[in-house]
């Protein structure tokens, strides 16, 4: 039997890095292919976009070189895919290293600098070219990035194909369908076109698809000898090839392939695996009732499945999400849930990343099941409060049944299931503008006038004013955020048409539209709000030390921030030290908070995007916590240049000193359902308060009640310091210890040293409080 | 009505069922030798100092009105009989180096907080732990105390040492959920050689306890060397009570030194710390006596 050799083959099954093409089998060299799709792009240049894209694709799936590894239940791969690993390697960076060393340029400037990219990723950078910018545009990108203001870039990195169209119909029948409608506007006489472009891409994508993989079939069958697997690949390739699957082994052979084409040739990140567990139940079922599959080799079978991710090595990790509930409200969780989690626990990885989606009435079990994981290191694990998403959901205006069926998507949000793209063009950084009443709308370490003019802060009266001109700040920050967004979302279907994509969602086939051109019932865009703490922290010291005790004059604190506190090392350690800070359960400051996000998200969200839809908001903060320390001056808080900005929805580093649950409380004072595609609670536990069974549930008493307080996403550690510094010092001793990042774990002896101390620290204060 | 206390512990995993806060009321009546809270012997206020984390920033120098407080060439001195316990130092010290053990709080203000917390409760099936110090030293607060919590249905337990009248723990029986009661030893002599006191009243208080049917968690603080050879004694005890819903090993651990060296006391921590697999071991004999125990 084939089984029982995961561990065997294990190293074998990186084929992205050490690729071993069929002989004779097409073209072997990346270069080659990209020069091939810069040929057709000069060929058809004054032909629709769409159509250019299909036939480059097609190009590439008829002619790349392809693989088949007998070792590996998915093993496919064909030459072009350039995995995030691989990337990587060709740009000899070293993983993790500071941000702000590697992100500030602008998104299409490092795909400039990559040296080798993905063949269809030519026709991006070309397209973007073409298109004329507008001098608003112009204006507003100015010196964002540089300033630590912000982050901006056209995004296609966040939306989920129709997982349900892609499993129920599979290839053959995406392609039917779309012909369908095709015939039906050709027949009555209502095809634009534009629509017939639309439908001309998606047929020349699925058909060149289709061929690809009975290419794979054909060299599936020349090893049908080499392995035991290889007859049951032969046989899930030919009921690919020929339409839906039948098997939990097909399930997922359909998903990986899909994965593949779409990530690597329509360029769009695929934002979830989907609901593996709850999706898959039904193969799964039906394969133990017919003996075909075991609940031990279902085990072995999500290993090399969950292996092609960590192979990808995909920076932020590929997501996949657990549970949800039935019609009756009966939770989903189910038997196969436990044979994945147990699967994952046992290749102890960080991709693909795990996404839960928690009710009142998801087990216990499962629950404890997960957190016991996290408690050992295993924490590439996101709760996601399900109950809140189908609130948030309601308010957007989705029906009960795409309540129900809500996707989890990216590191911690909510998407309608197959109805909805969720480009995130931009992120705006909350803090910034506490500088800029400082300087009247200047960027103090570079001068660029970045913000709005202000006045003189010494010539506020009171706190009233020194807030509403911090308002008026941000406010304009989010204005020039807006220009850039409806600039992007105006072009994101000329510069990107997705045929693969849109060829998935049941609305675009429809309507004969570019999924990212109106094509969907919700054309959402998302804005970023981060590091809203360190500005509630400093407008607080600020009413108090300023105006409320006089502690300090205005003048004084400026001339502080301004120097980064040298001279004023005294003032600063008062700032640092005073405990009414966002993270500790005290109103004062919880609500300036509450106060700022309420007007901001309410700004956000009233506003409708170029697309047709709304404009919603995250909390997160990715790493940008870390991009913009360098960039933002020292605030009112006690923070200096460089310091960390506060990350997600948690306190300042350092500044939650009351303990786990007083941050939650002041956590959960935030109405999450106004940031409502994301907004993430960390936390940092130590070890030996959540030991042993007591421990446990406790973990899970914290969880429910973050929950039921109405809290979003629910992440973080369980590390000791004495763990940390040993592996900081001798990394191969750890080569297993992961950390919670943001959105995302990886393995701390790979991150960089200054990551790596923020862990510690953060560990060593929460050794100090226990 | 006020207690005198000297922490209120929120996020307690150890102290009964889910997620608790334990409120520590100060004074106790016995000594443990190993006692991991000494600042909870003394019912008098005390101020802890601890050296290594002192910045010798001065603040509690300047702030200081009796000047109890002194730095010399950059050594910081306390004199403790200067010291009017005001708690100004404290209050301004960065480091966290100085702390004032003991304060009164009043039930209202002692319920407000502790209310704060009961989605925590509810979500766990946690609740409101008293301990200490011995909590029923000050048993009529504690009567109104557990009286107010079951007011609004929080769990109560009760972690007792168990050297109290029989009439204190009677008044409080109505309103306890769960205790959390202390056996260090059977044996008398070796009981009032580690804390001090007889254990008589602790034993019987334990079986008047059972014959009530209360719900009881056994705690026993296991030291190499001087009560480590009372499991089995215990666990022969224990086996024909009715009521022990567990039994509890506590391994030894000396991280309370720095405190005795904060406060000025005589530090009377054994040396000696038990391997993991003794108190394996031990919490298997209970285990073999039918008792169950929580690792």
């Amino acid at each position: 039997m084939p089984w029982n050799q995961f561990e065997n083959v294990r190293p074998k099954l990186n084929l992205y890095d050490n690729p071993n093409f069929e002989p004779g089998s097409g073209i072997t060299d990346r270069d080659v292919l990209i020069d091939c799709v810069e040929k057709i792009a000069e060929e058809m240049n004054n032909e629709p976009h769409p159509i250019v894209k299909a036939k480059a694709i097609e190009f590439v799936l008829d002619n790349t070189a392809i693989e088949v590894n007998p070792l590996d239940w998915f093993g496919l791969n064909y030459c072009g895919w350039l995995t995030w690993n691989a990337a990587k390697k060709i740009q000899k960076r070293t993983f993790m290293k500071r941000p702000s060393n590697v992100q500030n340029e602008s998104w299409f400037a490092e795909i400039e600098a990559i040296p080798v990219k993905k063949p269809l990723e030519i026709l991006n950078r070309r397209w973007f070219a073409e298109i004329k910018t507008t001098p608003e545009y112009d204006e507003a990108v100015k010196d964002i990035k540089e300033t630590g203001t912000g982050y901006f870039g056209p995004d296609y990195d966040h939306s989920v194909p129709d997982w349900d169209s892609v499993i129920n119909l599979g290839f053959k029948g995406i392609l039917e369908r779309a012909e369908k409608y095709y015939q039906e506007k050709k027949n009555d006489g209502s095809l634009t076109e534009k629509q017939n472009i639309y439908y001309q891409s998606v047929f020349i994508t699925y058909k060149a698809i289709i061929r690809l993989v009975c290419r794979f079939l054909e060299c599936a069958k020349k090893h049908e000898a080499d392995s035991k697997i290889m007859p049951l690949m032969i046989e899930c390739l030919e009921v690919i090839a020929n339409g839906k699957p039948q098997t939990l082994y097909q399930f997922l052979m359909i998903i990986y392939i899909y994965h593949l084409l779409q990530e690597n040739m329509d360029i769009i990140q695929v934002r979830t695996l989907g609901n593996l567990d709850v999706d898959g139940y039904p193969f799964y079922k039906k394969d133990i009732e017919e003996g075909i599959l075991t609940s031990e080799q279902t085990e072995e079978l999500f290993q090399f499945f969950f292996e092609k991710y960590t192979n990808q090595g995909h920076l932020h990790a590929q997501p996949l999400y657990f549970g949800g509930f039935n019609e009756n409200g009966d939770s989903l969780i189910n038997e196969l849930s436990y044979i994945m989690l147990t699967a994952y626990d046992k290749s102890c990885i960080v991709n693909p990343k795990l996404f839960i989606k928690v009710m009142p009435n998801t087990p216990d079990t499962f629950l404890k099941k997960a957190l016991e994981m996290i408690r050992r290191g295993r924490n590439c694990i996101v709760f996601i409060n399900e109950e809140l998403g189908c609130e948030i959901s309601r308010k957007l205006g989705r029906t009960e049944e795409e309540t129900r069926r809500l996707v989890g998507t990216g590191c911690n949000n909510f998407a309608s299931r197959g109805k909805e793209t969720t480009p995130e063009h931009m992120y705006v950084n909350l803090a910034k503008g506490i500088e800029l009443v400082f300087t009247n709308g200047k960027d103090p370490l570079t001068g660029a006038p970045i913000g709005c003019e202000t006045g003189n802060v010494s010539e506020f009266e009171n706190f009233e004013d020194f807030k509403n001109a911090y308002i008026k700040q941000t406010e304009y920050l989010i204005d020039k955020a807006f220009i850039i967004s409806d600039f992007y979302d105006s072009h994101l279907s000329e510069i990107n048409p997705a045929p693969m994509y849109s060829g998935t969602m049941p609305d675009s086939v429809k309507c004969g539209r570019d999924a990212y051109h109106d094509g969907v019932t919700y054309n959402n865009t998302v804005m970023f709000l981060s590091c809203h703490a360190t500005a509630a922290d400093s407008l607080m010291m600020v009413k108090k030390h300023v105006y409320d005790l006089r502690t300090v004059s205005i003048e004084t604190l400026q001339d502080a921030l301004l120097k980064n506190w040298v001279g004023y090392e005294e003032l600063r350690e008062l700032m640092l030290s005073d405990p009414e800070k966002f993270g500790n359960d005290i109103d004062s400051v919880d609500s300036i908070a509450v106060e700022m996000l309420d007007h901001f998200t309410t700004k956000v969200t009233n506003r409708k995007n170029m697309r047709g839809g709304h404009f919603v908001v995250n909390g997160e903060s990715i790493w940008f916590s870390h991009i913009w320390a360098d960039k933002c001056g020292a605030t009112p808080d006690g923070r200096a240049k460089g310091d960390l900005l506060s990350k997600n929805m948690s306190a300042s580093i350092g500044q939650d000193r009351r303990g786990i649950t007083a941050h939650i409380k002041s956590v959960t004072k935030i109405d999450a359902t106004k940031l409502a595609y994301g907004c993430p609670f960390d936390y940092m536990l130590h070890p030996s308060a959540v030991k042993g069974e007591d421990g446990l549930d406790a973990m899970l008493g914290l969880l429910r009640t973050f929950m039921k307080r109405g809290g979003y996403g629910y992440q973080g550690n369980v590390q000791d310091v004495a763990t940390l510094k040993d592996a900081q010092l001798h990394p191969e001793k750890h080569q297993n210890l992961q950390v919670r990042i943001s959105g995302w774990s990886w393995f701390f002896t790979q991150m960089e040293k200054n990551f790596q101390d923020e862990f510690i620290r953060r560990a060593e204060l929460e050794e100090r409080a226990i | 009505m006020t207690a005198n206390i000297f922490d209120i512990k929120h996020f307690a995993v150890h102290d009964g069922p889910g997620i608790r806060t334990t409120v520590f009321f100060k004074g106790c009546p016995l000594k443990c030798i190993w006692c991991h809270n000494p600042e909870s012997i003394d019912t008098k206020k005390q101020l802890g100092y601890i050296a290594h984390k002192c910045a010798t920033c001065a603040r509690c120098v300047n702030v200081c009105p009796t000047g109890a407080h002194s730095i010399t060439d950059g050594v910081h001195k306390l004199d403790r009989s200067k010291c009017t316990l005001c708690g100004k130092c404290a209050d301004i010290c960065p480091s966290n180096c100085l702390s004032v053990y003991g304060r009164q709080i009043s039930l209202e203000e002692l319920m407000d907080e502790l209310l704060e917390d009961s989605d925590f409760f509810e979500c766990s099936n946690g609740g409101v732990t008293l301990s200490g110090g011995e909590c029923l030293m000050q048993s009529d607060f504690c009567v109104e105390l557990l009286k107010e919590l079951k007011k609004n249905n929080i769990h109560t337990a009760v972690d007792t040492c168990g050297y109290v009248k029989k009439e204190t723990l009677y008044k409080i029986i109505e309103y306890t959920d769960l205790f959390l009661y202390d056996i260090k030893a059977i044996d008398e002599n070796i009981h009032i050689s580690c804390t001090g006191q007889s254990n008589k009243i602790i034993l019987e208080n334990l079986k008047y306890l059972d014959s009530l049917n209360k719900n009881i968690e056994i705690r026993y603080p296991y030291i190499p060397g001087y009560n480590s050879n009372q499991a089995d004694k215990i666990a022969n005890l224990l086996k024909d009570l009715k009521n022990i819903c567990e039994v509890k090993v506590l391994p030894y651990h000396n991280y309370a030194e720095t405190k005795y060296k904060s406060l000025d006391i005589q530090n009377t921590l054994p040396t000696k710390m038990p391997e993991d697999q003794e108190i394996k071991s031990i919490r298997n004999l209970f285990k073999k006596y039918g008792l169950k125990v929580r690792d």
